[in-house]
């Protein structure tokens, strides 16, 4: 909690009195006082003007700069100038007149210049901690934007982590192992395969979007993986407007999707799965949407929950406000359903 | 044990277990009694066939592999786990018949953990429970209970039982699907169990709290406990005790 009047930011704000004292010494000097006189009557002054002022934060906060407010906020500094200004001048001469320490005629050729030297003072006051207040929001956006670039890069490196999942990895091998014996052919092509998904998983590291048709195109190369794994289980369903092809996306976004539609499928029955990937073209939303099957008395597969929230975060901060994943577990399905806003389409 | 080796291959995906047919193939002191494509097969092959070895996939649809060794008759079985990833290795069950291959594995590996099933195979298997806390260490507590009645296996999720009572060497499982009998002791069942949700309110009972309807007072400390589905069950004194505590 920052302390308003004894913090370490509020140095230079009290180093800068020290000119104003001096002036106002200089001053009293020229008007025939003593030394002494002067230099305590410059502090008595000062001392807690400056103390009032460093309050005086909280007016700039409570009156941004603003360009459409200029005129408001200009009359407002100079009003509370002069207000502030007026007042301890006043309350000063009281206090030296009362204790009558110089007479009347002395007070009086002091008040104006002092008067103006506080209302100055007090602009000048101002004028810094607007200055303060700026640097801090330069200083606040620039922190903010930093954390925007770590957090998208901290997501992308997640999606990438997750999509290279150890137990796809290593049954696929298994399967290339099986087929090398019975299909040499089929097993070529399973290399083939994971080849591409490997390539397009690293490529993902690097590319800020790709077109969703390349995305489907991978989308189709991962599940083909996934049929030879699992036979003739797996149905694979695709129906997207051609429209939303060339939609900028980031780079497998769907996969991990495709990828929990299998795991949740395959695991919760050992009867066919349906995986149904549609794409529409609405009013104001491009949506797309992944549905699966499953029996809901089956295992629930371990581990799906964080897989989403990774996508969803990743898929927000792609498209940015108004684009929204939404999960529908209903009775024996399970859908993702994606939209996007129809701009950006381009 | 013969010198030939009954075996059964359980896996649910269909190159897997052309695979490891495959390599077994090369071994003629193993033979292939049946394969099996998920839990529920597997556990009628093994009542069935009585085989001296299983290899079995662990993470299956249905039931997984640890829920089909719960279900059958261990007592002369070896297993072989056939897995694609796991970290924790079985290694602390060397003197069991008990080893894993990790997939792909290759002709050597199987020839190893056959010589090991071999070598080992008086020591039995460990406890399912333990292997599955050494393979699975994340998986803390069952997330359902199953039990077989000869050919008919029953899967219930832990969230629908209300109540598990000790009767002899079984464990009688009530939930919203009547009552079931699991040859199982209460005792280590009980460990298995979430304890946030189950306690146990008397030596041979454990109620879910999230079925609990009241609890009444009978006499001086003779609680009773009533069930959502109007079973009313004894609360000894630690066991009203370890309600107290868990009910806040």
């Amino acid at each position: 909690m920052e302390r308003t009047w004894l913090n370490r930011n509020l140095i230079p704000y009290y180093l800068g009195w020290i000119p104003m004292a001096v002036m106002v010494a200089m001053l009293l000097l020229n008007r025939g006082n003593g030394p002494a006189f002067a230099i305590v009557v410059s502090l008595l002054f000062c001392l807690p003007m400056a103390a009032v002022g460093a309050g005086a934060r909280f007016m700039c906060r409570a009156l941004p700069l603003k360009r459409q407010r200029m005129g408001i906020v200009l009359a407002s500094v100079l009003a509370s100038g002069v207000l502030f200004s007026g007042l301890w001048n006043g309350l000063f001469m009281l206090v030296l007149r009362v204790t009558r320490l110089r007479t009347t005629d002395q007070i009086d050729a002091m008040a104006l210049e002092l008067f103006l030297l506080g209302v100055a003072a007090f602009i000048f006051t101002l004028l810094y901690h607007y200055l303060v207040e700026a640097a801090e929001q330069v200083r606040r956006a620039r922190h903010n934007e930093d954390q925007a670039l770590v957090l998208a890069g901290e997501a992308r490196l997640r999606a990438l982590r997750a999509q290279v999942n150890p137990h796809f990895l290593f049954n696929s091998l298994n399967s290339v192992a099986a087929l090398i014996g019975a299909e040499p052919a089929a097993a070529r092509e399973m290399v083939v395969r994971l080849a591409t998904f490997f390539r397009a998983t690293i490529a993902a590291g690097r590319q800020e979007s790709i077109p969703l048709a390349e995305e489907l195109a991978l989308l189709r190369n991962y599940l083909e993986i996934e049929k030879v794994r699992f036979d003739e289980r797996l149905v694979v369903e695709e129906q997207v407007d051609p429209a939303l092809l060339p939609l900028a996306w980031p780079p497998l976004l769907l996969q991990p999707l495709a990828e929990n539609a299998v795991k949740y499928g395959v695991s919760s029955s050992s009867g066919p799965v349906r995986i149904v990937l549609t794409g529409a073209l609405e009013p104001e939303y491009a949506v797309l949407s992944i549905h699966n099957n499953f029996d809901p008395a089956g295992l629930p597969p371990p581990g799906t929950g964080t897989g989403l929230a990774a996508t969803r975060e990743r898929f927000e901060r792609f498209f940015g406000e108004g684009a929204t994943m939404t999960v529908d577990a209903e009775a024996g399905g399970f859908r993702v359903t994606l939209r996007v806003q129809r701009e950006k389409l381009g | 044990m013969n010198d030939v080796l009954n075996a059964i291959i359980v896996d649910d995906e269909k190159l897997a277990r052309l695979y490891l047919a495959e390599l077994v193939a090369e071994f003629p002191e193993v033979r292939v009694v049946a394969t099996c494509h998920d839990g529920f097969e597997a556990v009628k092959a093994i009542t069935e066939h009585r085989p001296d070895l299983v290899f079995l996939d662990i993470q299956m649809p249905r039931l997984d592999g640890f829920e089909v060794l719960e279900l059958v008759d261990r007592s002369a079985l070896a297993v072989v786990f056939v897995t694609a990833f796991d970290q924790y290795a079985l290694k602390a069950f060397d003197a069991h018949a008990v080893d894993y291959l990790l997939k792909p594995f290759s002709r050597d590996r199987l020839a190893a953990a056959l010589a090991k099933v071999r070598r080992n195979f008086s020591g039995g298997l460990p406890g399912v429970d333990l292997m599955r806390r050494t393979l699975r260490p994340d998986e803390k507590y069952l997330g359902r209970i199953v039990v077989r009645d000869g050919a008919a296996v029953t899967i219930i999720p832990c969230g629908e039982v209300t109540s598990l009572c000790a009767e002899d060497d079984y464990v009688n499982i009530r939930s919203g699907g009547g009552s079931v009998l699991k040859h199982q002791t209460l005792a280590s069942l009980e460990q298995s169990l979430d304890p946030e949700r189950f306690v146990r309110i008397h030596r041979s009972a454990i109620i879910n709290i999230e079925k609990l309807e009241r609890i009444e007072l009978l006499e001086r400390d003779h609680y009773e406990a009533v069930l959502l589905d109007g079973q009313r069950l004894r609360i000894s004194r630690a066991g009203h005790q370890r309600l107290r505590e868990l009910l806040g």
